[in-house]
């Protein structure tokens, strides 16, 4: 049983790829309606729009919610220890799965901010965005 | 037509629910060495002659569960019963899958395209994925285009314990949280459970403080908070009033019914605690020309308490917010004051696969009825149903009525 599970990466989401590897996060924008798309698409789901522009974000964050995965959560994660696991949400209201690294479980409250943590070090050839307790 | 208030200018309801059956729940090493088709067939029999019914009136199915074919499963099944259908269905809604089975069998028979459908569900497990296949670890694919595949298996966002733990942590951010409240749920269920041999759990209560020492699965949800994987099944069979007149036992209509769905993946709903049941039950309710008041047993799904918590606030038994102090206070067994999951619910009856959903149902059926024998809600003339399949993804109300 190989650990982990690599991204099966789709053609529409290679710059959200493209900018982790170089420590940037990106993010879709629509040109109708201003808002931002998450996860990427060819179109926007609030309004429909298909006129989609990517842009370079903030990727600073706070914890919108979070769990611990005391129970591994199937074989190819068992390796890890008691890994959190947790949504963040960007400034710009985007919210990320993610998992949580250097955090103490009994630390960990939502609404606290999060600093970017860019791991090439999982998957070879990808960069997770991860992140740590600011 | 139907004059009912709420009842608008929608077509009259005409489903009955007019009979059923279950196994009980088994414990994996006791299960059945039948096939998955041969179970199949196997329920439709005993369901229509608990109805006092035929193969000879069946003229359609919906069915789930039968692992011997990933499609075709109407045809599979109705070649190996012999017999020829006008509807067939299998819907594809994970634990709302019973209650969608049974609205849209209603919704057939209503249209006239049906008389007599049976609605079925092996409990059992599809076989084991080959390594690599994530469906067994409770993801619903790994493959190319999917947005798990891409944003949250690699992060090791997959299962369900993980996802219904993020919303009750985000439930216990907004809304306050009591793990004894929770516990206290867990207890009745299980007390319920106690009163019906079929339960994988009968004769095996827990107190609160059990509940809060049981092992912590992902917090803040803990191990006897989580459905018990057992092996069952169970079908209900639904019929015109023609054919209801002919029925063994009291028929329940079929009064109300609703569906919502939202993400497949919670990671991705706009407020988390904002869970498609609610336009569902709304859906249902009106309907059925009743509030949440007017119901007298609920069966809701609950393979998780969290489950339970938000969908007793979506469908309107209390507001947002008030859960947990409606867990704290409520009695849930059938001589109490908001009879719920009395046949002990998936917690203490097990979670028998993808019947899970059809345990509610079956238990709804009855205490419509008036089947349930010693834990018979005493004058329970409305019945609410809840179906809850992925993570809150796809969620369908019932509401069941005894025919007058």
């Amino acid at each position: 049983m190989s650990a982990g599970a690599p991204p099966v990466v789709t053609e529409i989401a290679r710059p959200w790829w493209d900018a982790l590897a170089r420590g940037e996060v990106a993010v879709q924008s629509c040109s109708s309606c201003a808002g931002w798309v998450f996860y990427p698409r060819p179109f926007c789901p609030s309004c429909g729009g298909r006129d989609l522009a990517w842009r370079t974000v903030d990727p600073a964050a706070t914890l919108y919610t979070w769990t611990v995965a005391e129970a591994p959560v199937s074989p190819h994660f068992a390796h890890l220890h008691r890994p959190v696991l947790a949504v963040a949400e960007l400034g710009i209201g985007v919210r990320v799965p993610t998992t949580l690294v250097h955090a103490d479980p009994d630390d960990v409250r939502i609404g606290m901010a999060l600093t970017p943590v860019f791991d090439a070090g999982t998957y070879p050839g990808f960069t997770l965005l991860r992140y740590r307790p600011a | 037509m139907d004059s009912r208030p709420g009842a608008g200018d929608r077509p009259p309801l005409r489903a009955r629910l007019v009979g059923a059956a279950e196994y009980p729940a088994r414990r994996f090493s006791q299960a059945p060495t039948a096939t998955t088709l041969e179970q199949a067939a196997d329920l439709v029999l005993l369901a229509l002659a608990d109805a006092g019914l035929t193969l000879a009136d069946l003229d359609g199915l919906s069915v789930r569960g039968v692992y011997v074919s990933d499609q075709f499963l109407p045809a599979t099944v109705a070649e190996y019963l012999g017999v020829r259908l006008r509807f067939g269905d299998a819907p594809d809604l994970g634990g709302a899958t019973a209650a969608g089975m049974v609205w849209r069998a209603g919704a057939a028979i209503e249209r006239g395209v049906a008389d007599v459908v049976v609605c079925v569900y092996p409990g059992n497990y599809p076989p084991p994925a080959p390594d690599g296949d994530w469906r067994s670890f409770g993801a619903s694919s790994y493959l190319p285009g999917s947005p798990q595949a891409e944003f949250e298996i690699p992060l090791g966002h997959l299962g369900q314990n993980v996802p219904y733990a993020l919303i009750a942590q985000r439930y216990a951010h907004e809304r306050g949280y009591d793990p004894r409240a929770m516990a206290r749920l867990v207890v009745q269920q299980r007390r319920n459970a106690c009163a019906n041999p079929a339960a994988i759990t009968f004769g095996q209560p827990v107190t609160e403080d059990d509940v809060l020492a049981s092992r912590m699965i992902a917090p803040p949800l803990r191990l006897l908070e989580i459905v018990r994987p057992v092996r069952g099944g169970a079908a209900v069979v639904l019929a015109s009033p023609a054919v209801a007149a002919r029925t063994r036992s009291r028929p329940v209509e079929l009064a109300g019914y609703g569906e919502g769905i939202a993400t497949k993946s919670p990671h991705w709903a706009r407020d988390l605690l904002d869970v498609p049941l609610r336009e569902a039950a709304a859906t249902a309710f009106a309907m059925a020309g009743v509030g949440p008041a007017d119901v007298d047993a609920a069966q809701v799904y609950d393979c998780y308490t969290i489950a339970v918590l938000l969908a007793l606030e979506a469908a309107g038994f209390c507001p947002a917010g008030e859960g947990m102090e409606f867990l704290r206070t409520r009695g849930f067994g059938p001589g109490g004051d908001f009879p719920l999951n009395t046949n002990g619910g998936q917690l203490g009856f097990g979670q028998a696969g993808g019947a899970g959903g059809m345990t509610h149902v079956v238990e709804g059926y009855r205490q419509a009825a008036g089947r349930c024998g010693h834990r018979q809600v005493p004058g329970c003339g409305t019945v609410f149903v809840s179906g809850n399949g992925g993570v809150m993804s796809e969620q369908v109300a019932l509401v069941l009525r005894a025919a007058a």
